[in-house]
């Protein structure tokens, strides 16, 4: 099953189209179709080794799919090279599972980082924006003195957030944003996500195990299995998808259709 | 005759002595850190026939007592190729070789630990290769492996005591021909820890302090 293209009657913000690729001779995405709409928070969810960070690298330009097409505001990814690729990649934001922090760089200089580097912004400026994005965030000006080795992981969440939308980009993407955090904190960092997301009226585009993430930042869901789109839809259907893989998923069970077809493959 | 007397007295042969270490030092220092980066550089990103000799030897020479291959290059090599060695040149080719070998381990073990989530969040930010190159993985890389290979130094500076070992007149051997003149090993080897210490010291501290400050993970505080 693809994700539909009923909502993409202007151009979608993101469409991805047969997209297959393997790596030695191991296939990975085995004909992802998926489309996004401006505006809209799309999650893709599925077990580790499906598919879903090489979705979003291909869609991010960083792996070449061997085969299909990956369009960007009708532009194809996969074609682009030198100005016109910069130009792509300042429309884009990405928050990192592992926060990736430059632990060389003060709170401040990493979220500011981008605009004085990639844009060439004035230092000062860009100091100015930074402090404004870790207000947006929650945190302190004062916490953009410190460097990220001094910051409890909410707190480097929260940064890497405020890294993500410093440049005000129009997708931002965001990879297991609550790996690693508390219960309440993922939650805090889930509502800042949506918070974050509606602001700048962005397209988001997530990768997540964690359901209650899913549930509070997607406006639709697509599951991903063995390099396929499975079944995508509306969030509010998540809990009624008719879906055997995505029940099994949704609710963590150990037995099911995905671990049944796993422990084919050993045999 | 106390320590301070030994200093006192003997102060212009130690000094000797440690001149000769600290050469010693220089070379061991100076190839292990620049042909020792290119090295474990070459392991991880040249083509794996550059590469892969290298961690073979690596590994090859972990397998051999240090003493061993001193004694080996200074005896039964130059006796199978008709040489003779200064023996200050044949200690510090050998622990040159250690130390390259061993830098090398250290700086291929960081290139092959970066986070590649790095490197991808520069190309997000919109940096250049030479930008991301200058900007990201070459600070990031030498703050983790500078507190490694300067602690390796000075555990280099402490195998420069095997040069006595082959005859170079070291510190340690200086140490060695003042007290079969005095008999005092007691103070002897007091004074010659003292001159260890205040070169081993600040370098430990200052490897200690970089570790410290840049290793440090205060996530779960």
């Amino acid at each position: 099953m693809n994700a539909p293209d009923h909502q993409m009657a202007a151009t979608p913000k993101i469409a991805m189209r047969d997209v297959k690729k393997a790596f030695a001779g191991k296939v990975v995405l085995d004909g992802i179709n998926l489309t996004v709409a401006p505006g809209e928070s799309l999650v893709i969810i599925g077990g580790s080794g499906t598919g879903k960070s090489v979705t979003l690298k291909c869609v991010l330009g960083l792996i070449k799919p061997d085969s299909g097409s990956v369009q960007v505001d009708g532009k194809e990814v996969t074609k682009l090279s030198g100005s016109d690729r910069d130009e792509m990649m300042a429309k884009f934001g990405m928050l990192f599972q592992g926060a990736a922090l430059f632990d060389s760089l003060r709170v401040w200089q990493n979220v500011a980082f981008g605009l004085i580097q990639g844009r060439k912004m004035d230092a000062d400026q860009a100091h100015e924006i930074a402090i404004k994005k870790l207000a947006q965030v929650g945190l302190d000006a004062k916490v953009g003195d410190l460097f990220p080795a001094e910051l409890s992981g909410g707190m480097q969440k929260r940064v890497a957030l405020a890294r993500a939308i410093a440049a005000n980009p129009e997708i931002i993407f965001f990879d297991e944003p609550t790996t690693g955090l508390d219960p309440i904190m993922a939650d805090v960092i889930n509502d800042l996500i949506v918070d974050c997301v509606k602001d700048l009226g962005a397209t988001a585009l997530s990768i997540t195990h964690d359901m209650a993430s899913a549930r509070k930042i997607a406006d639709h869901v697509a599951m991903i299995h063995e390099g396929r789109i499975i079944w995508y839809g509306k969030v509010s259907e998540l809990d009624h998808s008719g879906n055997e893989y995505v029940d099994q998923f949704i609710h963590g069970r150990a037995d099911g259709p995905i671990t049944k077809a796993a422990s084919f493959k050993h045999l | 005759m106390s320590v301070l007397d030994i200093l006192i007295n003997y102060y212009p042969a130690f000094f000797k002595g440690l001149g000769v270490t600290l050469q010693l030092c220089l070379i061991i220092w100076g190839s292990g850190i620049v042909v020792g980066s290119a090295l474990g550089l070459a392991g991880t990103r040249s083509p794996i026939w550059v590469g892969l000799p290298s961690r073979y030897f690596s590994f090859f020479l972990s397998g051999i007592p240090l003493l061993v291959f001193l004694f080996w290059l200074h005896y039964p090599a130059q006796a199978m190729f008709n040489l003779v060695i200064d023996p200050f040149y044949t200690a510090a080719f050998t622990l040159a070789i250690v130390n390259i070998f061993g830098v090398a381990d250290v700086v291929r073990a960081a290139l092959n630990d970066f986070p590649k989530q790095y490197l991808i969040a520069a190309k997000v930010t919109g940096l250049t290769r030479e930008q991301t190159v200058f900007k990201i993985q070459l600070p990031l890389i030498l703050r983790q492996v500078l507190p490694p290979i300067m602690l390796l130094q000075v555990a280099m500076l402490h195998t420069t005591l095997f040069a006595s070992l082959i005859s170079v007149e070291e510190i340690f051997r200086v140490a060695q021909r003042i007290n079969a003149q005095i008999y005092r090993p007691v103070e002897i080897y007091t004074a010659l820890g003292v001159f260890f210490l205040a070169v081993c010291l600040p370098i430990n501290g200052l490897a200690y302090w970089l570790k410290e400050r840049f290793t440090r993970n205060l996530s779960e505080q």
